[in-house]
């Protein structure tokens, strides 16, 4: 439970931790206006933690739902983005469990027509492709996809909040449920390992056009 | 792919600096070493590119839809928690606070845009009752949680004729299923493949429109029964055990089953399983199978057993146009892709899989067949007649391998009988277990073409070896390494009790066994 400090403390300086506290008194426009914030940036983590665009969508209904079905226990004890996060986390992480049970794969049904992983289908797509040659945008779109795949679950949530939510280790920490340091090792690692899967796509010191 | 040339602290430091995680000093002694040292350098500016490449991850974008969609969903929660309150109050109360309560009501329910849609999404129903969906079948087959823990004891050898392995899987999956929380059964669904995500949804679709509602009360009861029990684990593989064994049966066996009461169906039961131990107890003797296995590989391109799998064909075909020309419904379209697809595994298993055909033409040489009586209407006798032709040929090349001994034993039988007979001795030797097989040798060998090899190098590693096995066992061997009878593959079914269609035949099954 926070100390009253903590709590004035986020209430003062985050403006999406005061709506969150009208939805907790029921008010409706908070709600709608906290969802219009984040619903492209939850969708997006959703999206990428679990592979599947399909799916990310529903599962970020589920999320809000969650976030509405909590607003009575709400108590500001960090950023609302925090929170959010955490909770995004977990419902992806969820699926994911729920996705990896089904192993079963027979050999009528063909590789397109089950419903195999977009990014293991383009793994192999990716692995004719020569290293040397120049990629072209579109295949280097794949190319990161399949690498962020290579990652593991926590390697990727990390990355893809400290890239695109642009939080601290320790923010990223208290949403992954770890110490800063550890968060400071896990995405170094990550990072690493990224870079070797994409090294040859770079090689030539040619700079990926980005925002 | 050249190595990482840092150790691990040095990157990590490297990282930290690139995301302004470093502390005043350890930034300074940073930025000297990255001054002097141009190796440490390259390295910073390639973390950096990589960095920069992740903006190439597609950015996800939701259109309106989203949110009104979202909002609907917990205006219906409002809803519910405010008549579940109100429900809550004792009724007196209830009238003489309903204005105050309506204030407050009004407040919460208005403040949330009541565009309502007509009742809640379809999918969020299915995967609510999702561990009852699964097995609807199966559980209405069961009736109730005592007849399930008398049923091993009775008949112990009906139990035993279905896949173990097979009940297994599903019976694990039925367990998670229901120990998952949403995003975790949205996820499993999910992942099924096109062919189990239509079965699953013509089983929610039996759940909600064929059952009465008390129907659906009694089936989602036992469920929750069998689920919290203690004995779970073993009653649920009774239930799907039970439900296989019945899937082989006509569908007015299993009418007359679902009838009976507890005890007495338990009885007839009992009285089955003794005739199957009567049959199996005479079984053949491992030489034998042996022999039968290799006759039925090298009936495998002869015409007699082809012949059945192009009727199947080009009576789907007709009956697909036919249903085309008829009506222009949606739901007609998707029924018939439905028969389709399972037909189509039907043929591919009759092409690929010679013990299966075996099986398949007996089938349809017996004097009732249930399967080609659905599939032929009127023509069905013209089919068994063909049919029964093309297995004379069969069976005197299988009887031709047997032993002395074998033979004798299927001289004393009726035609009927004999064929019977066989057919169950096929299935049988096409059920042994195979030993370990050259997977590498026999990928690179004529049998498969390369269209097949391209296929399965597309698979995860371990996912191609079980698909080699299962091919080589079942084109080289005779036999069936594992024959995919997964949730929701059934032979023909009666819904009589409950609805008044006539058997279900949209589906593949296994060949009838049994006398």
């Amino acid at each position: 439970m926070p100390s009253q400090s903590t709590i004035q403390r986020y209430t003062q300086a985050d403006p999406d931790v005061r709506l969150m506290l009208r939805v907790r008194e029921d008010d409706a426009a908070a709600f709608e206006e906290l969802m219009l914030r984040y619903q492209n940036r939850v969708v997006s983590i959703i999206a990428h933690l679990v592979g599947r665009r399909d799916l990310a969508e529903d599962l970020a209904q589920d999320v809000f739902l969650r976030v509405y079905r909590a607003r009575k226990r709400y108590v500001p004890g960090a950023k609302f983005s925090t929170w959010l996060f955490t909770i995004a986390g977990n419902v992806a992480s969820n699926a994911l469990r729920g996705l990896s049970r089904r192993k079963e794969v027979h050999l009528a049904a063909a590789p397109g027509d089950t419903g195999a992983n977009p990014l293991e289908l383009s793994a192999a797509a990716a692995s004719a492709l020569m290293p040397t040659r120049q990629a072209d945008k579109a295949e280097l779109c794949d190319v990161v996809q399949q690498a962020v795949a290579t990652l593991s679950e926590r390697q990727r949530a990390a990355v893809l909040l400290a890239k695109f939510e642009g939080l601290s280790y320790e923010e990223i920490g208290e949403i992954l449920d770890m110490t800063p340091q550890a968060i400071k090792s896990m995405l170094s690692r990550a990072r690493g390992k990224l870079r070797e899967a994409l090294q040859p796509y770079l090689q030539h010191g040619q700079k990926v056009e980005g925002s | 792919m050249s190595v990482d040339p840092l150790n691990d602290e040095t990157r990590e430091q490297l990282v930290a600096y690139l995301d302004g995680e470093l502390a005043d000093s350890e930034s300074a002694a940073i930025e000297s070493r990255l001054a002097t040292d141009e190796t440490l350098r390259a390295e910073m500016q390639g973390l950096d590119r990589v960095w920069n490449a992740l903006d190439d991850l597609p950015r996800v974008t939701v259109g309106d839809a989203f949110a009104k969609s979202t909002i609907e969903m917990v205006a219906v929660e409002a809803e519910r928690d405010v008549l579940a309150k109100t429900a809550a109050l004792p009724i007196q109360r209830r009238r003489r606070n309903y204005a105050l309560l309506g204030a407050c009501v009004g407040a919460a329910l208005l403040g949330f845009a009541l565009v309502r849609s007509a009742g809640t999404r379809p999918d969020r129903m299915l995967l609510a009752n999702l561990p009852v969906i699964y097995q609807v079948d199966a559980l209405q087959n069961a009736g109730e949680i005592d007849f399930l823990r008398r049923l091993p004891k009775a008949a112990p050898s009906l139990l035993a004729t279905a896949e173990a392995s097979d009940i297994e899987e599903s019976a694990r999956a039925w367990e998670a299923i229901a120990a998952g929380d949403e995003p975790s059964r949205r996820g499993w669904v999910a992942a099924l493949s096109e062919n189990e995500k239509a079965r699953l949804h013509d089983s929610a679709r039996r759940y909600t429109r064929d059952l009465t509602p008390g129907r659906q009360e009694a089936v989602a009861d036992l469920s929750r029964e069998l689920l919290a029990a203690q004995d779970r684990a073993t009653l649920l593989r009774t239930t799907l055990a039970y439900d296989a064994w019945m899937s082989q049966q006509t569908a007015s066996e299993q009418a007359q089953l679902r009838k009976l009461p507890t005890d007495e169906r338990l009885e007839e039961l009992a009285k089955l399983d003794r005739r199957i131990v009567a049959q199996t107890g005479r079984s053949l003797p491992e030489a034998d199978s042996a022999a039968l296995r290799a006759a039925v590989v090298g009936l495998k391109d002869s015409a007699e057993l082809r012949r059945l799998g192009q009727e199947v064909e080009r009576r789907v075909e007709r009956m697909a146009a036919a249903w085309r020309r008829e009506t222009d419904g949606t739901d007609r379209a998707a029924r018939i892709g439905q028969m389709k697809r399972g037909i189509t595994e039907m043929i591919a298993r009759l092409e690929k899989v010679p013990a299966f055909s075996v099986i398949t033409l007996a089938e349809a040489a017996s004097p009732r067949p249930q399967r080609m009586e659905w599939l032929f209407r009127d023509d069905w006798e013209r089919v068994r007649d063909q049919a029964r032709q093309d297995w004379q040929v069969v069976e005197a090349k299988l009887i031709a391998a047997l032993s002395e001994e074998a033979r004798e034993r299927l001289d004393q039988l009726s035609e009927d009988r004999r064929r019977e007979q066989l057919r169950w001795w096929v299935e049988h030797a096409a059920r042994s277990a195979f030993e370990s097989i050259d997977i590498e040798a026999y990928f690179a060998s004529d049998d498969l073409t390369d269209a097949e090899r391209h296929k399965l190098l597309a698979l995860p590693t371990d996912q191609m070896e079980a698909a080699l096995r299962r091919m080589y066992v079942n084109r080289q061997l005779g036999g069936f390494d594992r024959l995919p009878m997964g949730p929701g593959m059934r032979g023909p079914r009666d819904r009589g009790g409950w609805g008044d269609r006539g058997p279900r035949g949209d589906r593949d099954g296994r060949p009838r066994r049994g006398p």
